[in-house]
């Protein structure tokens, strides 16, 4: 009853968003780091769909107040990250096999890191009005 | 925490990528040195990097780090030149010079620099990324 | 709202409700709780539009960013509205239970 944020849709949608905005920056990491290494291929994955299942998972779950997984905020029990795949293929391909394209990863770097600013300030939002429904409900 | 992570990631990859320079460097400043202390002219020098796994990472062996497993010196064809005037110069009066060539070494400056930045603004965007998500425990 | 309704005292409003029927019946305006029924009905309106406006646009099924946080803020001030009509209705009934009978 007390649990009002992990009632809060909003919040739990961008806390989904925000796992997968982190796991893909890490995978842009990775990539950027390999851009010259031998034999090396894009790992990726598709951001729109993979959110778009989580929250229809999330939805069909509806709000279950028990929370025996310790790791509660961080990943929801029952959900894996995607797994990744090679999105450029052979178009980037270079002579030593690598096919990182510098271009693609710095502009989905800024991308991602928007959407994670974007979700924590709808997170903000959404927790400065439970703040002050608590504060305000309690006069 | 992933945020260390991918700058563990990152420094990897500036740390690679400016050991890159430093060779690149080298072969642009001895492209015209003909005599080494192991004899005859200098050899290009070049970095092999190879995927540097995480230790103890939970994300699993997809996020990883770079790391330069050897440096190898170029097996190219040095080049020659007539010219029996110069000390280095062999009994049919060719000197042999460094098998660098200046184009060559700028255009892998160029790149290797801008590989280094792309890994300053993971950084940077790991950064940003973690003072969004401390913010939300200033909300009042 | 349920948290809400879990947190605030909805039922010292009854009697505001006879009331506000007493005083504005006379002009037929609307009822004291019936603002506040539909101040509560606006915000809810408000949040679900605004939490699937959020997630259009991070699952990239919308692009402008503005719209999402335009509805975000719509919702807010709506959340904001009701409080203060909440506000306004409970110190009038703790006003009007003041009065000497």
């Amino acid at each position: 009853m007390f649990d009002l944020i992990s009632s809060n849709p909003m919040i739990q949608a961008m806390d989904r968003s925000m796992t997968l905005a982190t796991r893909r920056t890490e995978l842009i990491a990775s990539n950027l780091a390999n851009i010259d290494t031998p034999g090396y291929r894009t790992q990726d994955f598709d951001f729109n769909e993979a959110l778009k299942t989580e929250l229809a998972r999330m939805d069909s779950q509806q709000t279950s107040l028990v929370r025996t997984h310790p790791q509660h905020m961080a990943s929801t029990p029952g959900s894996s990250l995607p797994p990744t795949v090679d999105p450029v293929g052979p178009a980037y391909e270079r002579n030593d096999g690598n096919d990182v394209s510098l271009d693609r990863e710095s502009m989905l770097l800024a991308r991602t890191q928007q959407n994670y600013q974007l979700s924590s300030n709808f997170v903000q939002t959404e927790l400065r009005k439970i703040t002050s429904m608590i504060r305000e409900g309690s006069r | 925490m992933s945020f260390n992570d991918i700058n563990s990631i990152a420094s990897s990859g500036m740390a690679a990528q400016r050991l890159r320079v430093q060779l690149i460097a080298a072969n642009i400043a001895n492209s015209e040195t003909t005599k080494t202390p192991e004899g005859g002219p200098f050899r290009r020098k070049d970095a092999v990097f190879r995927v540097m796994p995480l230790q103890g990472s939970s994300s699993g062996p997809e996020m990883a780090g770079v790391q330069v497993s050897k440096v190898v010196s170029s097996t190219e064809p040095f080049i020659s030149k007539y010219d029996p005037s110069h000390p280095d110069a062999n009994a049919e009066g060719v000197v042999l010079y460094p098998n660098v060539n200046p184009v060559e070494e700028m255009v892998n400056l160029t790149e290797a620099s801008r590989a280094f930045e792309a890994n300053v603004s993971v950084v940077r965007a790991a950064r940003t990324m973690a003072l969004s998500a401390m913010d939300i425990l200033r909300v009042q | 709202m349920d948290p809400l309704q879990s947190l605030t005292p909805i039922s010292p409003l009854q009697p505001l409700m006879e009331q506000g029927k007493a005083s504005t019946e006379a002009q037929g305006g609307t009822h004291f709780s019936d603002l506040l029924k539909q101040a509560m009905q606006e915000v809810s309106e408000a949040e679900h539009s605004a939490d699937q406006e959020a997630r259009n646009l991070m699952s990239g099924e919308a692009t402008d960013m503005h719209s999402a946080i335009l509805a975000v803020q719509k919702a807010d001030v709506s959340f904001q509205m009701m409080m203060a009509v909440r506000s306004k209705l409970i110190s009038a009934y703790q006003e009007v239970m003041r009065m000497p009978m």
